[in-house]
């Protein structure tokens, strides 16, 4: 098995553009039905993370790239003491935290993408429940420490399926942003709300959407009705949703194989809900194609492949990154709705799991994201801000609440309001 | 479980507010709270008061100095505020970067070798430019570090991965002072030399003894 590995595309952006304000630290969590043993969970840790060596790293600044070396030492399972997805002034690119009956993975995104911190954190569950005792069977939906690594799980997937093209430049307007009050003292206020998965997939397959379609629509009408209705501005409201590459091209990678698409929408005061989720779904079903996806990854890939790029020392190319993630990645989307999906795990595992949750971390430009996953028929979808204002978030759920009659339990970690 | 009926929505984990609305919420003080989430500390934000208290003060000082040098100009020429400006400095790098950062000590030795050779050359300078700060005291300094980095990569093993990069820089280093001699900044040549051969010596050294590590780390470093 390699020492280290080279930054995969998506990865290479991030080390440069992370700060004290776009941690570029995600969180995935699910919530036991127990409140978890510390000294279990560590055991479980050691074995779960030799199955997953991409993960056990560090990232080094070479002269041309950074890249990830191989770290022999263990992961420190800690209990959760801060705010999530806050800064790791520790160089630690992977974090293992415990509080009450909650498991959270912590993860740098060079390292992998959502996919693959929750194949992490079922790996690490599925250990944790097996060293307690409980008879579970992984049912093939789990991938066992006492596997080996295969070259596909560590593989760069965007040079595996990148295919020459033609470089397209990708015209899209400045995005609405949402401005607010920052949070005092500085960090992440999460707001979780849980719904039933089922029903909300009924009630989008009503609509003919998707769980994404109907909430992406549900997100950009809170924001016109919550931020724009009343003003003046006219720009679209864009949300980024990132989307797996993993269900279109055969990939079984661990690291980072995923595109974002923008999807979005003009509203004035003529326009209904209804509407918006009709040109919602139409650009996703446009956007969302092996072939628009395929020009995505030739895109980025072609850039990383040019040999004068390549020969730019790093921290020029660190500061091109950087000016190009504000000015044509930042600005160009109101919020990020990251959905994970429904997550199967083995029936005798999941009597022992309640929820889980996704916490997208915010930026400068987007101080509210938006993660969804949902296991057990529980979705949660959680809200990360940064900013005291609620408005939208409030309007959101008590849309689902009062017109979808869902039933939707909220709670939060009240940072900035107990703290 | 509490309900909000402004937000139409069930609250778990006994909120102090509503986390939408913000609204106040009262509970039964007999129940038992339950935690969802920690109880937060601001450890980090003391923290980041310490050092900016720190800053704050060195400033604060540097600025009284100067003052009063400008005020006194007339009788004393001399601009012996810059010995506080160099004390100070001197005395911040090891707080920031040696002492309280957690960076790799490779890093420490480079910004530590830098720092102590500008305030010796800028008190040197300040003094009449006797030149025994380039001629004698930096290539010291450069001798010591470098010695200090060979000794912290035989004892340690994770060496090569951990130090790789700055023994790189300390071999460069190591020919600054002969640098400084051709270029009559400097006038006496055995210390500028003794701590040339002695970088050329440890990039050998490790070539002969870190070969394959050596090479490997090569690679990642420079890959393109």
């Amino acid at each position: 098995m390699n020492n280290w590995y080279r930054l995969d595309n998506a990865a290479k952006l991030f080390p440069a553009v992370k700060n004290k304000s776009n941690t570029a630290i995600f969180r995935v969590a699910m919530i036991l039905k127990e409140v978890v043993q510390s000294d279990i969970l560590q055991k479980a840790a050691d074995l779960t993370i030799k199955r997953y060596p991409m993960l056990s790293v560090e990232i080094k600044k070479g002269s041309f790239w950074n890249y990830l070396n191989v770290q022999e030492g263990r992961v420190i399972v800690e209990e959760e003491e801060n705010y999530p997805c806050y800064p790791a002034s520790d160089g630690r690119l992977l974090r293992i935290l415990y509080y009450n009956k909650r498991i959270s993975v912590e993860i740098f995104h060079s390292l992998t993408d959502g996919s693959g911190a929750v194949e992490f954190l079922k790996t690490l569950v599925y250990q944790y429940l097996l060293l307690l005792g409980y008879s579970v069977k992984s049912e093939g939906l789990i991938l066992l420490p006492e596997e080996m690594t295969t070259k596909c799980e560590v593989e760069d997937s965007y040079l595996k399926y990148y295919q020459p093209s033609k470089w397209q430049r990708l015209k899209e307007e400045k995005a609405f942003q949402i401005n607010g009050t920052p949070i005092e003292p500085y960090g992440n206020n999460v707001i979780n709300g849980v719904v039933s998965a089922s029903q909300l997939n009924a009630i989008a397959k009503q609509e003919g959407a998707t769980v994404t379609a109907y909430l992406t629509a549900l997100l950009i009408n809170s924001i016109y009705f919550e931020k724009m209705k009343y003003g003046l501005e006219d720009k679209k409201i864009i949300i980024a949703v990132p989307v797996s590459l993993r269900k279109l091209f055969p990939s079984k990678t661990l690291r980072n194989f995923f595109s974002v698409v923008n999807i979005g929408a003009t509203v004035t005061e003529k326009t209904t809900f209804s509407m918006i989720l009709t040109e919602v779904i139409k650009q996703l079903n446009q956007k969302v194609q092996k072939e628009s996806l395929q020009k995505n990854i030739s895109n980025y890939v072609q850039i990383e492949k040019n040999i004068w790029v390549r020969l730019i020392p790093l921290f020029i190319k660190n500061a091109f990154l950087k000016y190009t993630f504000d000015s044509l990645g930042d600005s160009k989307k109101t919020i990020t709705l990251s959905n994970l999906g429904m997550i199967t795990l083995p029936d005798e595992m999941s009597q022992y799991v309640k929820r889980m949750e996704a916490v997208v971390y915010p930026t400068p430009k987007s101080p509210i994201n938006c993660g969804v996953c949902s296991v057990n028929d529980q979705l949660t979808i959680t809200f990360t801000s940064r900013i005291v204002e609620t408005e939208i978030i409030q309007y959101f759920f008590r849309y689902l609440a009062d017109v979808t009659k869902l039933n939707v339990t909220i709670y939060s970690n009240e940072w900035g309001i107990r703290t | 479980m509490n309900k909000c009926e402004k937000c139409k929505v069930t609250l778990d984990g006994q909120p102090l507010r509503c986390p939408l609305c913000l609204k106040v919420l009262s509970y039964e003080l007999n129940i038992p709270r339950q935690s969802l989430y920690p109880i937060y500390n601001n450890e980090v934000a003391k923290k980041s008061f310490i050092s900016k208290l720190i800053l704050c003060l060195s400033i604060i000082s540097c600025s009284i100095c100067m003052l009063i040098n400008i005020l006194i100009f007339k009788k004393d020429s001399t601009l012996s505020f810059i010995y506080v400006l160099v004390v100070i400095f001197c005395l911040l790098i090891p707080i920031s970067h040696t002492i309280k950062s957690k960076r790799n000590i490779g890093s420490k030795i480079v910004s530590q070798t830098f720092g102590a050779s500008l305030a010796f050359f800028v008190i040197d300078f300040n003094f009449g430019y006797e030149r025994w700060s380039v001629n004698v005291f930096i290539p010291f300094i450069i001798i010591i570090s470098i010695l200090f980095s060979i000794l912290k990569m035989l004892l340690e093993k994770k060496m090569m991965n951990e130090y790789f990069w700055y023994s790189l820089v300390m071999v460069f280093i190591g020919f600054i002072p002969m640098l400084l001699f051709a270029l009559n900044v400097s006038n006496l040549i055995w210390p500028s030399a003794v701590a040339a051969l002695l970088s050329t010596l440890a990039f050998v050294g490790n070539f002969i003894f870190a070969g394959k590590h050596f090479k490997d780390e090569l690679i990642r470093r420079f890959h393109i």
